[in-house]
This record gives C-alpha cells, structure tokens and sequence, in this order.
C-alpha cells in the first residue's frame, strides 16, 4: 500500500503534472531566452539548450534536454532547418506549445536548387535571421503572441512588455531623438525601401541620426570576408559586403587550397577585415590574415557569446563597434 | 485700393492653403504607396508560399550504404551461421572486398500524436548472398488527446525496434564508431555472421518509455517493454521459447558542466525460464566550446544467464571498453578492447584489441582505417590480426544523429 501511495507520489510530482504559476519556456538559442525574458517577465521562467559559443546547428539533443523540453509550455526554436536535432526530442508539439521563431522574417539566400553538392545548405534559406534588428522585432512579435495564446489573461502585459522591446530596438537602431520625432515605424519603412538617406536630406535631420545606425555609417560599403554564410543579414541591414567565405561550401572546413582562393580574393579587393563566429576555430582566418595583413574580429551570433553581450541590443552594439574600432 | 490689396491677399492666402492642401495629399498618397511597397518587400522576403501537394507529406528519406574491405593473417570463418550446409561447409570471409549493405530510413508523423520510422535493410551475409529485412519498423505514440500531457512524459513505442540493451545495441552498422561490432553485442545479443556484419538485437513488441523525477541537472530514463522471445542470441536455439520476455531499462543522465556529461545505464532482458542478459553500460563524453575537439569514453558489461531446455546452463559474461579522440574537424582516432565468455562454452574466451582512425568529410561520407587483434582459446582465432578500410555513405534528408553518436 505505501509503494502504491510513494508511485501515485512519484507520478503526480513528475514535471509534467506539477501545479505551475509561471509559463515554462524553453528556446533553442539564447537570443530567444533574452526576447522571452523582456516580454514575459516575471510571468515566464525560461532556459535556453544551446551554449552562445557553440554552433546551433550540431547540438545533439541528449536526454536532460528531452526533459526540459518535455516540461515546457513553450519551445521556441529558430526553424529554417538550423536545429534539425529538436526532431529528436520527441514530443507531441502543437501551434500552441511550439514556436518557429524565424515566421514571417525576412529570408536570405533561399536556395533555387538543392543538392548536398553545395555543401551543409538549408532549403528555408539562410536561417541568421535573427542579426537582423527588423526580423527582431518580428520574433518579438512572435513570441508575444504565442505567450499571449497560452496566458489570454495577460494578454495586455506581453503586448506592453513588446511594445517596449519594439521601442528598445528602435532607439538602438535609429537613436531616442529620430525615434521621437519620425516614429519607429516610419524610420524602419524608409530604410527598407532604400529611402532613408533622401528623407533624412529632405528633411535636414541627418545629424539627429543616432544609434546603431549612425554607429555603422563607418562600415558602409567595406568589404570583408566571413568564415561562415552567418552574417548576411547584419551586413545587409548596416551596408557592408561580404565578399567571400572562408568555408568555400557552408558547413565544410576551408581547406587549404580554399584558404589560398580567399587570400587572392582579398589582396585583389583590398580586404581588411575578417569576420569570424566565436565558434569556430580562427586557424584558417589567422593563416590568411597573415597572408593579408587583414584583421580577424571573432564575434558572438548569440546572446552571452563573449562579455558584455548579456541581451540582444548589446550582442549587436558589441558586434558593430568591433568591426568599427577595426575598420577605422 | 486697400480693397484690392485685401483681395490680393485673400487669393494669395486661399492658394497658399490649397498649396498646402494639395502637399498633404501627395504626402498622404506617398505614404500609402510606401506602405504598399513594403507590404510587397513583406512577401518578397519571407519567401514564396510552398506548394501544397500530397508529396508534402510523405516521410523524409535517407539512405546508406556502407563497405568494407578486409586482410587477414587467417582464414576467417563466419560466426554461428552454416545456412543449411550442416557445418560442412563454412563461409570464409577473409582477405575480400564487402558492400555490407544498404539501409533505407523512412520517418515521419503519422498525425499530431504518432510519429513512425521504418529501416528497410539490405544487408550482405556472410555467404555473400544479400538479404532484404525490415531492421526496424516502430510508432511511438507520444500523446493521447484526452490527456493534455502524458505522466511522466510517458510514450509508447510499439513495433520491431532495437532493444534498449547497453546503450551500442541501438546504433546500426552505419553508425558505429567502429568498423567491427562489439564482441558482447554481436556474441550474447544477435549477429547475421559475427563482428564483421549487422548485429545487435532487434525485439518486436511494445513498450513504455518515460522520465522519472530526478535532481535538477539530471535526466533518469526508464523503459519498460514486452518483446516477442527466442529472438536474442542468447535463447535463439530454444525450440518453443516461453513469451513474452521482458525487457527494462534505468538510465542516467547528468552535464557535469559545460561540454561535458555521463550517462550511466542499467538494462536487462529477462525470459523463462530463467534466461537473462543484464547489461551496465557508461558514456562519457567532453567537447569543449570553439574547439572541433572531443572526447568520447564509455563502455559495457554484459552479465548473461543461459537456460535452454535439454542443454547445460551456463552464465558468461562480456564486454568492451572504448575511447574516442577527435583531432579536428576531420580525423578521430579511437581504440576499443573487447572481452568475451562463449555462450555455451563458458571457459572458452575471446579477447579482441583494436584500433582506428576516422576521416570523415563531412557527416555524410566517412572513410575508416582499422587494425585488430584476436587473442582466443578458438584455436582457429587466436593470434589473428586483421585490417579494415570502411566507407560509409549518407544521402537524403539527413535526420539528426542519436545524442550518444559523437558523429
């Protein structure tokens, strides 16, 4: 009789039955951990799997992750194919309890045709999404939403809490004062369109211009070279050119004749500047660097990848001031 | 005159409002087309909208295929299989060239609650003759809709599966860190012909599998199922073999800090009478961050109880210890030891020390370079040494690799 109580004990107390008052989140990447923290609040503990200096796409799903996730209101993972071992931690997923992360973003690089020829490509394209500040604020979206659906009753405080985050990305992007006067929504459609330049002219606000993107004025139109295809989106959105990859094929260790390929690339364009994930090893960006005389930035794609990157808006400070303290 | 002037003005200022007007509405007008365009730039970036077709929605596809080639110092015969000859007339399979076989890994959901993996195997046995089977062919029901969460993450797997005995009985040919089976493994579980090809024990019924409340940092695994009996190796010759045999397995798993975790198991399979194999397995494993360097160190102990009607019982016990080094991206060197009881004949023991290196492309094509020593009281095996050169090929879909496979 007591082994049948201590068993009734046992599966009662068990994860998946536990008496909650917060909505259990679990993420993928720690960048979704940081957009989860600013939106849900006190209302949501959540945990990120993946370690920010560790390449999401080779993780594999061990046990005590097939745990969380089990225990979890809510999974957020990128999608686009970058976590394909989320497939391994079984469990019955639904529009409610799992969230694609990358929906509605702007996508790069999706692929016409598909051969593993090409290397390690993601037939949802390039799945970074997440370095582009708009596409952030669309995953802030997203999140709000799904935590909205789960938690009706505090519907209001998520969509306060985004609209905060919104705001926050805002002034990191264009700075408070252009915020203020212009509205972020208006600021963001211009530079989307490619208008913002003539606007800021017409207007004769372009010394109001502050934040991330009076940061990077410096990097416009320089040309780098990256070791993986892990930047396009922050290169598209402050307007500098990733001329060329070390990895020659996504996904495929540069080999030396690879390596050899990128430093005439980079003496022929006059390249000084090589972006490299804090993930990968910097041999091969060292060997060409010296070659080249070029500079090596080793960068975080997450939240917490080197100090001082603890949130999103300070991952992206990081990043650009790096390269503008090389490029200058 | 100072009438005319007032109407001057009051045209002038009446002009300059329309002026005003007229600058709004092309203002107004340029916002509206700026928000269409963005609208446009909206569907533009997220991508084209996939065509739904019935191909949607079949199962992702992989293939493998594996080779292997082998020199040997001695004739080599296959184990346990005389395919109807009456042990006059044994396969050799040393010193030749051998597409293993093939496998193709169909999985996908079958609706929001059962997901469903089929492995058609097509394997070459050791007469050299190939063989079709199903390896596998299994649902696991992960939720029911009455129950918005199953107790205990609780699942269930139903079908024919690899047994979860020790933590290598799960992994196929195409997967193994080695080019050989694990002696224990091939000897006490099941084999088509011994070491050299598929082996490793395939249960067909149906089982549980859930996750028991364990210490923050800690997952404990348990399964429990009911397999048909007479499959395994260690009962395969019982004439009517008592079912259903049972089959159980406790594992624990813990990080032990970053890049690093254990996992501990304990499993065991049970038939009457009195019929056992008990397997203790562990799998350490150390990849520190930015670094394509790892570490892979575990083994198994199989401790077996045989009880064959008609036939002496006896209880051997077997097993392996192996480790892995990746030296970058690429190259993995590794060595394993293997220690065997024979089955029937439990004085008579195999010890087997081997060594390899790994180059792997990519994770979908692997070329393997092996060495290995026999030291047995098989007269016909002690002192053998052989060479191995495996490749390995992966095409489809790629599914992602099992969490103890460190590639």
């Amino acid at each position: 009789m007591n082994m049948m109580f201590l068993l009734l004990g046992l599966i009662f107390s068990a994860p998946g039955t536990e008496s909650k008052d917060k909505l259990r989140v679990v993420t993928t990447l720690q960048v979704y951990r940081d957009v989860v923290e600013q939106i849900g609040g006190d209302l949501v503990s959540v945990e990120a799997l993946v370690h920010p200096r560790r390449d999401p796409h080779y993780i594999p799903a061990n046990p005590l992750m097939q745990r969380k996730a089990a225990e979890a209101d809510l999974f957020i993972e990128t999608g686009r194919s970058l976590e394909l071992w989320t497939s391994n931690l079984q469990r019955a997923w639904t529009d409610k309890n799992r969230l694609i992360a990358s929906r509605g973003c702007s996508v790069k690089e999706l692929p016409k045709e598909i051969s593993r020829e090409w290397g390690d490509i993601h037939p949802g394209g390039n799945p970074h999404v997440w370095l582009d500040p708009f596409n952030m604020k669309r995953i802030g979206r997203n999140v709000a939403e799904a935590l909205a659906a789960l938690d009706p009753e505090n519907k209001m405080v998520y969509f306060g809490n985004l609209k905060r985050f919104d705001r926050g990305i805002d002034v990191a992007m264009f700075g408070k004062k252009l915020v203020e006067e212009e509205g972020g929504s208006l600021l963001w459609r211009k530079l989307r369109l490619g208008k913002l330049d003539a606007y800021l002219e017409e207007e004769e606000i372009e010394k109001e211009v502050g934040g991330w993107l009076r940061k990077a004025r410096v990097l416009r139109g320089q040309k780098v070279v990256s070791y993986h295809k892990g930047w396009v989106y922050l290169a598209d959105r402050f307007g500098f050119d990733i001329v060329d990859e070390l990895e020659a094929k996504p996904g495929i260790e540069p080999s030396a004749q690879d390596r050899d390929e990128v430093v005439e690339v980079m003496k022929r364009e006059g390249i000084k500047v090589i972006l490299n994930g804090v993930m990968y090893p910097t041999r091969a960006a060292d060997y060409v660097a010296e070659k080249t005389g070029a500079k090596v930035i080793v960068i975080p794609i997450d939240v917490g990848g080197i100090d001082g990157t603890d949130t999103y808006r300070k991952l992206i400070d990081t990043i650009l001031q790096k390269m503008v303290d090389v490029v200058k | 005159m100072s009438l005319l002037l007032a109407i001057a003005i009051f045209f002038q200022a009446s002009g300059q409002d329309d002026l005003e007007k007229l600058k709004k509405k092309v203002a107004d007008l340029e916002t509206e087309v700026e928000k269409m365009m963005e609208q446009k730039l909206d569907q533009a970036e997220t991508g084209p909208a996939k065509t739904e077709t019935a191909n949607a929605f079949n199962p992702s596809i992989t293939v493998f295929m594996n080779a292997a080639m082998r020199i040997d110092s001695a004739a080599v015969e296959a184990a346990g299989h005389d395919h109807g000859g009456g042990g006059s007339d044994p396969d050799f399979i040393d010193d030749r060239f051998w597409f293993r076989g093939g496998e193709l890994d169909f999985r996908g959901s079958v609706d929001a609650y059962v997901d469903a993996v089929l492995l058609l195997g097509i394997h070459q046995e050791s007469n050299g003759e190939f063989g079709t089977h199903i390896e596998e062919g299994y649902g696991i029901l992960k939720q029911i809709p009455i129950l918005e969460a199953a107790p205990l993450g609780m699942k269930l797997k139903i079908g024919r599966y690899r047994a979860p005995l020790g933590s290598m009985n799960k992994l196929h040919q195409h997967d193994w860190p080695w080019t050989t089976a694990p002696l224990a493994v091939s000897t006490y579980l099941g084999s088509e012909g011994g070491t050299f090809f598929e082996s490793g024990f395939a249960m067909e019924g149906l089982g549980l599998m859930m996750q028991l409340p364990s210490f923050e940092g800690t997952s404990l695994d348990f399964e429990l199922h009911a397999a048909r009996a007479g499959e395994i190796a260690v009962t395969e010759e019982a004439e009517d073999p008592s079912n259903p045999a049972g089959v159980g397995k406790l594992n624990f798993f813990t990080e032990l800090g970053e890049g690093n975790d254990l996992s501990i198991g304990l499993s065991g399979y049970f038939e009457e009478p009195g019929n056992h194999v008990i397997v203790a397995d562990f799998l350490y494993r150390w990849r520190p961050t930015g670094k394509f360097q790892s570490l892979v160190f575990g083994g198994e102990w199989h401790f077996v109880n045989r009880n064959i009607p008609g036939e002496e019982e006896t209880s051997p016990n077997g097993g392996f210890l192996f480790l892995q080094y990746q030296l970058n991206w690429n190259v993995y060197l590794g060595a394993r030891w293997d220690h065997v009881q024979g089955l029937e004949e439990v004085d008579e023991e195999t010890d087997v020390y081997s060594a390899y290196v790994s180059y792997y492309t990519t994770e979908f094509f692997r070329m393997r370079l092996g060495y290995e020593h026999r030291a047995s009281d098989h007269e016909e095996e002690d002192g053998l040494n052989s060479v191995f050169m495996e490749f390995n090929f992966v095409f489809g879909s790629h599914p992602a690799e099992p969490w103890w496979v460190n590639r």
